[in-house]
């Protein structure tokens, strides 16, 4: 299965020559000092949630570097995301400057027809960093590697209850149930055990109460590095830089990659020039050392995918993703 | 371990950190008196603040600002019946009515020591127990949280005065059923009616100050003036401060309240599924329970024991809820998963090796959270003349300024402005329950408590496979199901032994 | 005493009705079978609630009444100020309403401004200026001083035309 494939083995190379180009055409332009002047962004979660941190730690980057002189930020929670897209769309005209950050979790929403109104009504600007799946046991977990897991499955689903920190059909579980799935299980045969968060998923996982748990992978590694749990396996395409040691599905015979973008929408008809200069100004953030200091204290891993591969890759997403829950009886 | 403290002594005691820290508790105590701004979002603002500080510096700060925003929550709660942060809701309990007989000023010093003692006495646990506090932290199941909310519940008795318990329980279960607005554990809409606004449920805040603050202050409005026409309207009791001295006789009556709900909110602040709001409920409720028949009279209508605690457990809660993420990496709460932001944003992730990583950080943070409760008795004591000032200004001045802060408070939090309706509408019914003496605190108990309730007993199902057998396959769950059965069987069966013969009036 | 007059009676009732209102809407709750055998659905407590509340409430409002006289709600409501009350709800519906039109600072203004004016307060240019100082010092803490952003109305966008 070609999951979500994020054209992340390549970014490096792809952001330079792409950052080199930009710079050659700023400073063309005539040496302004600032890309923008003002950047607003939307949050659509509260304070100090994934998005906000996210939102902030961008334009932080952005405000400190002098690619922009001043950001400011909205949080809008309300209906679990809904409510700023309805904001966004609603008010599209005075919003040429509004950036709104966004994630996997919007995708999966969307598909399960609750919202009046879809990510598809925005106009994509970019992917900015990703996440990837985890599968976390406790460190003194019988298992060693994700087949051992699966055959044990395999003798009895109760013996491996599933944890995660979003409910069923959220993206935790709908995680979890590719891999499953990908491993040769019944999706639906998964126990799995909600939690309202994935910290409290966590905490099921320590004490006892569950087996595996699927979450995040920088979530999972800043606990690893503290020798609570290990990492059995992660849904990127290769392993990672700064986690050599945690494998990934594919290499363990699980043909399974899933990214989780974190990434800004704008407002529904904005003109390409400010698409473009928007791709721009997050491309030329990349290089920053504010941005690097931000970036590695948090854990992201960089990920830029714009323009046309954006919404090919949020359509192969939704596709897979909404085939999934299918599967297991969720969309509605 | 004792290099780790000296060196955090240290730390702590720089003249730059002892300045910061005051800074902090001042900052903290104005945001959150504010209705609506609490720790969280006094937290949140601090962080960008902060950025390039050394991290003990920058955590001190924090530190400071997150407990003199849990105390300035508690001021509001008493003066003006607006909890603006879910820990002081059960402080408003008794602390306003307090504030209404014209002591204000005894229940904000009352408060302010409590909050002392809670804060005090939670730091010290903290230091002393830290290695087996993470082991305890992890000792609660899903069956064990159900239990511990079930327990939470049976205190609803306590909320209620005599020949009110069925009311009291027609409360608590609409609060219940507030709480299933939403979408549920396993991703469905229930009475949502397509509103969106309605998917994430409603918040406990939004619950709270319409219920408390905006009802109240429509309620002031809606009295008729009391006989002796004062030129400017209103009690003239409700504007005089009193006296801030507690006699010794009331220190004493308080003194074994605060000792009982520092350790009882300690604990249940440790639990990373439970919090500080569940603490200062159940700390309220237990001491309900073990007052004795002529002090239950008291309880709600301002009586230093039902102040004393939950403003105590509360405080001690929000110092256990650092055990988890300081131990384990595990943010337990809101307000914990955001400091836990700022932790990051310094590159110190928290977790079993924190204290041997970064021992100076570790310790400095657990001992600015001893001094930040210091400074904050020093700070707020000789404030709380000129903070009372506020209850002098005139009634039709004040009411407004009242809606509009509460108002306000809710806005700045979800920044949803169909929620400021949603809380007049509730508001306006909260008045209507008030005026057929329905009592509304079950109400929020209810909500409280039964969201997390049924999410705990779901998971606890799924787990041990539809079997209801985990109600005593565990010791914990156990133990706290036959206390929960003990509490509530015994008032029933005492009153029944006393009011035998005579006719059983009251349930 | 009869029915209507007596709180406790009245006050069941109305949750007798919200009650039944919550047991229709119970059955509506859509039950996705992800795990075969659910014992506890998405509808299970909604269910469990309502009919605890209703027989509840059904046993408040057959129960004897109890309680004196004080318990009446026409006694309860003797001298009610209702005007000024239903005018600051009002009041306050229309400033949750509004708010996204008129904006932060000139929406509280005008709330507090009408609010006084509704508690019988005269001195209008006092009233102005304790609207306007509220409005304006919150305006300065909550955007200058935290860089909270509060959303200044369409209005106020018309007006400097911006």
């Amino acid at each position: 299965m070609r999951l979500s494939e994020s054209k992340g083995h390549h970014r490096r190379q792809s952001n330079l020559i792409a950052t080199l180009l930009f710079l050659g055409i700023f400073f063309s332009a005539g040496q302004t000092a600032y890309a923008v002047e003002r950047l607003h962004f939307l949050i659509p979660g509260g304070a100090g949630g994934g998005w906000d941190t996210t939102a902030r730690g961008v334009g932080d980057a952005l405000t400190r570097s002098g690619i922009v002189s001043r950001a400011s930020y909205q949080n809008m929670s309300g209906g679990d995301g809904s409510k700023a897209i309805a904001h966004l769309i609603e008010s599209a005209e005075r919003q040429t400057d509004t950036l709104m950050i966004s994630s996997t979790p919007i995708v999966l929403k969307s598909l399960k027809n609750i919202f009046p109104q879809s990510y598809k009504d925005l106009t994509p600007v970019a992917a900015v960093i990703a996440d990837y799946g985890a599968f976390v046991v406790k460190t003194d977990s019988k298992y060693t590697s994700w087949q051992q897991m699966i055959d044990d499955f395999r003798l009895d689903p109760r013996n491996v209850l599933v944890a995660g920190g979003s409910v069923l059909g959220g993206m935790d579980h709908v995680v979890a149930a590719m891999a499953f799935k990908q491993s040769g299980v019944d999706p639906k045969s998964i126990r799995y055990i909600p939690y309202n968060a994935g910290a409290k998923a966590m905490v099921g996982l320590l004490s006892n109460e569950t087996q595996l748990l699927s979450t995040g992978l920088s979530e999972a590694l800043a606990l690893a590095e503290q020798g609570e749990v290990r990492v059995l396996a992660m849904t990127a395409a290769t392993r990672m830089d700064h986690a050599p040691e945690v494998p990934t599905l594919s290499e363990q015979g699980v043909d399974l990659v899933f990214t989780n973008w974190r990434g800004f929408f704008g407002a529904p008809g904005l003109s390409e020039n400010k698409v473009r200069e928007f791709q721009e100004l997050l491309l030329r953030m990349y290089d920053t050392k504010e941005w690097e200091d931000i970036r590695l204290k948090r854990g992201w891993t960089n990920l830029y995918i714009s323009g046309d591969d954006f919404i090919e890759f949020l359509k192969d997403q939704e596709t897979e993703m909404g085939y999934l829950l299918d599967e297991l009886g969720i969309r509605r | 371990m004792l290099d780790g403290i000296l060196q955090g002594l240290s730390t702590a005691f720089l003249p730059v950190n002892l300045m910061l820290l005051f800074v902090g508790c001042f900052a903290g105590t104005f945001i959150g008196m504010l209705p609506g701004l609490g720790p969280v979002s006094a937290i949140a603002l601090m962080i960008p603040i902060t950025y390039g500080f050394d991290p003990s510096s920058g955590l001190i700060l924090m530190a400071g600002v997150y407990y003199g925003a849990v105390f300035g929550g508690s001021t509001s709660a008493i003066l003006i019946n607006a909890p603006g942060v879910s820990g002081a809701v059960a402080t408003a309990f008794d602390g306003y009515p307090m504030a209404q007989r014209g002591e204000a000023g005894k229940a904000l010093a009352l408060a302010a020591y409590s909050s002392f003692a809670g804060g005090t006495i939670g730091a010290v646990f903290l230091l002393l127990f830290v290695p087996i506090l993470a082991k305890l932290s992890l000792s609660f199941q899903s069956a064990d949280y159900f239990a511990l909310m079930v327990f939470g519940l049976s205190a609803i008795t306590a909320f209620s005065g005599k020949g009110q318990v069925i009311k009291a329980v027609l409360m608590a279960l609409l609060g219940l059923m507030l709480a299933t607005v939403g979408e549920d554990p396993s991703g469905i809409q229930r009475f949502t009616f397509g509103i969106t606004d309605l998917y994430d449920g409603i918040s406990f805040l939004l619950l709270s100050m319409a219920t408390f603050a905006i009802a109240e202050a429509l309620m002031v409005v809606l009295r008729p003036s009391p006989p002796s026409k004062v030129a400017s309207a209103g009690k003239p009791t409700f504007q005089t401060l009193g006296s801030m001295k507690l006699s010794k006789e009331e220190i004493k009556d308080v003194a074994p309240v605060v000792a009982r709900s520092s350790v009882l909110g300690f604990f249940v602040g440790v639990l990373p599924g439970a919090g500080a709001t569940i603490a200062s409920f159940l700390a309220y409720g237990m001491e309900r329970n073990l007052a004795s028949a002529k002090q239950k009279l008291g309880f709600g209508k301002g009586s230093l024991r039902g102040l004393a605690a939950p403003e105590t457990a509360n405080n001690a809660a929000s110092t256990g809820s650092f055990v988890p993420l300081l131990t384990l990496g595990i943010p337990g709460s809101a307000t914990t998963a955001i400091m836990l932001g700022a932790l990051l944003s310094y590159g110190v992730q928290p977790g079993p090796r924190l204290y041997i990583d970064h021992p100076a950080v570790f310790w400095s943070v657990i001992i600015s959270m001893y001094l930040g409760n210091i400074i904050l008795l020093i700070l707020n004591l000789p404030l709380i003349p000129y903070i009372s000032k506020l209850l002098a200004v005139p009634r039709q001045f004040l009411t407004p300024i009242i809606l509009f802060l509460s108002l306000i408070g809710v806005y700045l939090v979800s920044f949803n402005t169909v929620d400021l309706f949603m809380m007049v509408v509730i508001g306006a019914i909260a008045v209507v329950f008030r005026v057929l003496n329905f009592p509304l605190a079950p109400l929020l108990l209810g909500f409280i408590l039964g969201g997390m309730m049924e999410e705990n007993l779901r998971r606890a199902l799924l787990i041990s496979d539809g079997s209801l057998e985990f109600l005593w396959q565990r010791p914990i769950t156990a133990t706290i199901i036959i206390i929960t059965v003990a509490t509530v069987l015994i008032p029933i069966v005492s009153s029944l032994r006393k009011t035998k013969g005579s006719r059983a009036l009251d349930t | 005493m009869n029915f209507i007059n007596n709180k406790d009676k009245v006050g069941s009732s109305i949750i007798l009705l919200v009650a039944l209102i919550y047991l229709n809407a119970a059955f509506d709750i859509p039950i996705i079978q992800v795990m075969g055998d659910e014992v506890f659905t998405a509808r299970t407590l909604p269910i469990g609630l309502s009919i605890l509340t209703i027989v509840t409430c059904l046993i408040q409002i057959f129960l004897p009444a109890s309680g004196a006289a004080d318990e009446t709600i026409s006694n309860a409501i003797a001298g009610f100020h209702w005007k000024p009350c239903l005018l600051l709800t009002g009041l306050m519906l229309l400033y949750s309403l509004s708010f996204k039109i008129v904006g932060f600072s000139i929406g509280t203004f005008l709330f507090l401004f009408i609010g006084f004016a509704i508690l019988k307060e005269k001195r209008y240019l006092l009233s102005a200026a304790i609207s306007s100082g509220v409005a304006v010092f919150m305006w300065v803490v909550l955007t200058q001083m935290f860089d909270i952003f509060l959303d200044s109305g369409s209005l106020y966008r018309l007006l400097a035309g911006a």
